[in-house]
């Protein structure tokens, strides 16, 4: 059998050398990645409109939208998915044209308002699918985020969630919210904590929401960034 | 009409070989892509670094990946392909074609067959304007590669065809002096019939073609080398 001789395996030798450099270099960007953003058990995180530290396992997806009436900025963090045991945590940030035209379009005129307007949403979204569904007002107060009095409501819906084999769960959802002033007017951050009630209730989930909101910053908030 | 035919067949073969290229690009880039995406995800999961592909490093990390993962290794089978059965001196354009078919059945696939889980990175990709470059030019230079892999040497054959009629001489002396054939060729022409240069001149282009699987266009340029040969010798004899 003839021998190829080295000239001829030039290509295959670039193909190789483009396939295991591109590959460790990837490999080397994800170890980059993680140890930049690691803090312990958490991962540190700075969006456009908020900070805040989120467990390494847990996934987040930002999205933005934005047509004439104004901005409306999601994050959504969550944990890989597990059968039966749904739980998230959703911010939502309206900027200040946004705000102005959702408080005058809704007739709201304060955060605490505005929160049991959004819980009623919920409760509307979710007697769509089942009709039999019912809202208990568990809990209402106030929490410091940040500096910031944040307003927050907790909720109970009976039979509020269903998984995929078409059985029914309670949902948990606390519902937090306030505004910031700044130049151009006020902006309106909330955060939604949903869960199915056995899996919010857990002490390890309660945990995490937990140190989530007190390493929870707004962007170009300083005062007492480590 | 019946050089116009077989023209045309040669023509229609080639274009065959080089969608068929194509094809094969694209739909082993995109099975690649499938599988790396989900190997990603479950080796970040077992790690418990799932969050770590929210930033900016993760997502140049995945396209590099998938660069080198899918694209390229997809483009370099179908250049393999190709640049086996097209030995045609247009090959460097045969092959440009056959890389841009099959970006472009790999881009309808991954939009229209998978769906927003698998392309969630092709998401992030479009906004940074690199959903259609990245994957063209994995496919391109992978495709490349593949057909110049079989290819490559060509020339180097030429100048060391020189050494081998030599190693040839004894018993092919004749068909190997013609510029083109070299021992292989030598050995293939002979399997098919064909021991001397006078044998080749009155053979038909295209039996020979189907009888040895050298191209038809190649063997006519054989022929006519070799009735230049006979010329020159009788030229020489009269002399």
């Amino acid at each position: 059998m003839k021998r190829l001789e080295p000239v001829k395996r030039l290509p295959v030798l670039v193909f190789l050398t483009l396939v295991i450099s591109l590959g460790i270099a990837g490999y080397a960007l994800f170890q980059f990645a993680i140890m930049k953003h690691s803090r312990g058990e958490y991962f540190y995180l700075v969006t456009k409109e908020l900070e805040f530290e989120f467990p390494k396992n847990w996934s987040v997806f930002t999205q933005e939208f934005s047509n004439e009436s104004g901005e409306v900025y999601y994050i959504a963090v969550y944990p890989p998915a597990t059968h039966k045991r749904w739980v998230s945590i959703l911010f939502v940030v309206y900027d200040e044209r946004f705000t102005e035209f959702y408080m005058g379009r809704y007739g709201l005129t304060n955060t605490s308002q505005a929160l049991l307007f959004e819980a009623e949403r919920t409760y509307n979204d979710i007697k769509r699918r089942n009709e039999h569904v019912t809202m208990n007002l568990t809990e209402r107060g106030t929490l410091n985020i940040s500096g910031v009095e944040a307003t927050y409501l907790l909720i109970t819906f009976r039979d509020g969630y269903m998984d995929n084999d078409g059985d029914l769960h309670n949902l948990t959802v606390m519902f937090l919210s306030w505004t910031q002033g700044t130049s151009q007017g006020e902006k309106t951050y909330y955060l939604i904590f949903y869960g199915v009630e056995e899996e919010w209730s857990q002490l390890r989930i309660q945990r995490i929401f937990e140190h989530l909101l007190n390493t929870l910053k707004m962007s170009g908030s300083r005062d007492g960034d480590g | 009409m019946e050089t116009v035919r077989e023209y045309l067949s040669e023509k229609a073969s080639v274009l065959k070989y080089v969608a068929l290229g194509g094809l094969i690009s694209s739909l082993i880039a995109f099975v690649l892509r499938i599988i790396l995406l989900g190997a990603i995800y479950m080796i970040l999961k077992n790690f418990d670094c799932l969050g770590v592909r929210v930033y900016g490093e993760a997502l140049l990390a995945t396209t590099l990946i998938m660069i080198g993962g899918t694209y390229i290794p997809g483009g370099f089978i179908g250049g393999l392909y190709v640049g086996y059965k097209v030995k045609d001196e247009k090959l460097r354009i045969l092959l440009l074609f056959s890389a841009l078919l099959g970006c472009t059945v790999l881009l309808a696939l991954m939009f229209f067959f998978l769906g927003y889980r698998v392309t969630y990175y092709l998401e992030m990709e479009r906004e940074l304007r690199i959903s259609v470059f990245l994957p063209l030019l994995g496919v391109l230079v992978g495709t490349y590669l593949g057909g110049y892999s079989v290819n490559w040497g060509k020339e180097e054959e030429k100048i060391s065809e020189g050494k081998l009629v030599l190693e040839e001489a004894p018993i092919s002396l004749a068909l190997t002096d013609i510029r083109g054939v070299g021992s292989r060729r030598a050995k293939r022409l002979r399997a098919a019939g064909i021991e001397t240069v006078e044998d080749l001149v009155k053979a038909s282009p295209r039996v020979l073609s189907a009888k040895t699987g050298i191209p038809e266009k190649t063997i006519q340029r054989i022929i006519e080398h070799a009735k230049r040969m006979i010329e020159k010798e009788s030229l020489r004899s009269m002399s």
